[in-house]
C-alpha cells in the first residue's frame, strides 16, 4: 500500500510561491487561508533556505489526537482528511500541528472560527468523488483522477515532490547521489552534526 | 453506649464486599469489550467511507511522467 507523502528539496526550492498560487487557484481557497506557504529560514544570512509547507499528511498526526469531535481520519494512502460538518472550529488542531497547517476563515466579529481547512493532498473529503459537495468545501480530488497534488506537479524545479513515499525518497536520494553532498534538508545539519 | 454501637453497626447485606468488587471488575470488562466493539465499528465506518469514495492513489501513466519529470 503507497503512502502519500510531501517532500520540499530546499537545495532547489526558490520560493517563487508557485505551489502556493497553484493551490489557492485549484482548489478556490476563500480570502485569508493558504493551504501551503513558503517559508524562508535564516533570511538574508547565509545559509537560507525556502521551504514549502503544507500538512504533512502525519502517520500518528496530532491533528486526529486532540480533535474533540473525532473530525479527522486518514485514508488507507495514509492522507490526513477531515470532516467539516463535524468540525467545530475549536483550534485544538491549530495548536497541535507542528505546521501550521489547519487555517481558519475569516468568518467575523468576536474572534469566531469557521470550520477549520487545510491541505488535501488534492484528495478531497468525505463526500461522494468529484461531487459538488466535495468540491465546495474541500477543492478538487485530484487523486480520485489519477493525479498528484497540483503543487508539486506545478512546481518549476521539482523542488516539491509528492506522491508515494516510495517514490519521493528514490527520487530525492538519486539527486543527493549526484550531488554529492547531504541532503539541504531543513534540519539535516542539526540532525547529523555537519553542513549542507 | 452498648446499644448505640450496635445501632452504629452496618446491616448485614445479601453482597458482600468482595462479591460487589468481583462484580465491578466484571463490569469493567464488559465495559473495555463493548468500547472495543465502538472502536472498530468507527473503524469500519472509515473504511467504509474510503472505499466508497473511490479508489485512492493510483500509479496512472500520468503519475508516472509526474515521477519522471521530478527525477530530473
Amino acid at each position: 500500500m503507497a503512502r502519500m507523502k510531501f517532500l520540499c528539496d530546499a537545495e532547489r526550492c526558490i520560493h517563487c510561491s508557485g505551489c502556493v498560487t497553484a493551490c489557492k487557484n485549484e482548489h478556490e481557497v476563500p480570502w485569508g487561508i493558504n493551504r501551503r506557504r513558503v517559508v524562508t529560514l535564516n533570511d538574508g544570512k547565509p545559509g537560507q533556505r525556502s521551504l514549502s509547507v503544507a500538512c504533512m499528511h502525519c502517520s500518528d498526526a496530532p491533528c486526529m489526537a486532540v480533535c474533540p469531535v473525532d473530525c479527522f481520519y486518514q485514508t488507507g494512502d495514509g492522507i490526513v482528511l477531515h470532516n467539516k460538518d463535524l468540525c467545530i472550529g475549536c483550534g485544538y488542531c491549530f495548536y497541535a500541528c507542528p505546521f501550521g497547517a489547519p487555517q481558519y476563515p475569516s468568518t467575523g466579529n468576536f474572534g469566531g472560527r469557521g470550520k477549520m481547512d487545510k491541505c488535501t493532498f488534492c484528495a478531497g473529503g468525505p463526500e461522494a468523488d468529484h461531487s459538488k459537495a466535495e468540491l465546495e468545501k474541500y477543492g478538487r480530488n485530484r487523486i480520485a483522477e489519477g493525479k498528484l497534488p497540483l503543487c508539486a506537479e506545478m512546481c518549476a524545479t521539482k523542488a516539491l515532490l509528492a506522491g508515494d513515499g516510495d517514490m519521493v525518497s528514490t527520487i530525492y536520494r538519486e539527486r543527493v547521489m549526484a550531488r554529492g553532498f547531504g541532503s539541504g534538508a531543513a534540519g539535516w545539519g542539526q540532525a547529523y552534526g555537519k553542513k549542507g | 453506649m452498648t446499644e448505640n454501637n450496635d445501632s452504629l453497626a452496618p446491616s448485614p447485606s445479601p453482597v458482600s464486599r468482595r462479591d460487589l468488587l468481583r462484580g465491578l471488575g466484571v463490569g469493567a470488562g464488559a465495559a473495555g469489550v463493548a468500547a472495543l466493539g465502538v472502536t472498530a465499528t468507527k473503524a469500519d465506518a472509515a473504511a467504509a467511507t474510503q472505499s466508497a469514495n473511490g479508489a485512492g492513489y493510483q500509479e496512472t501513466e500520468h503519475v508516472r511522467r509526474a515521477y519522471e519529470a521530478a527525477g530530473f
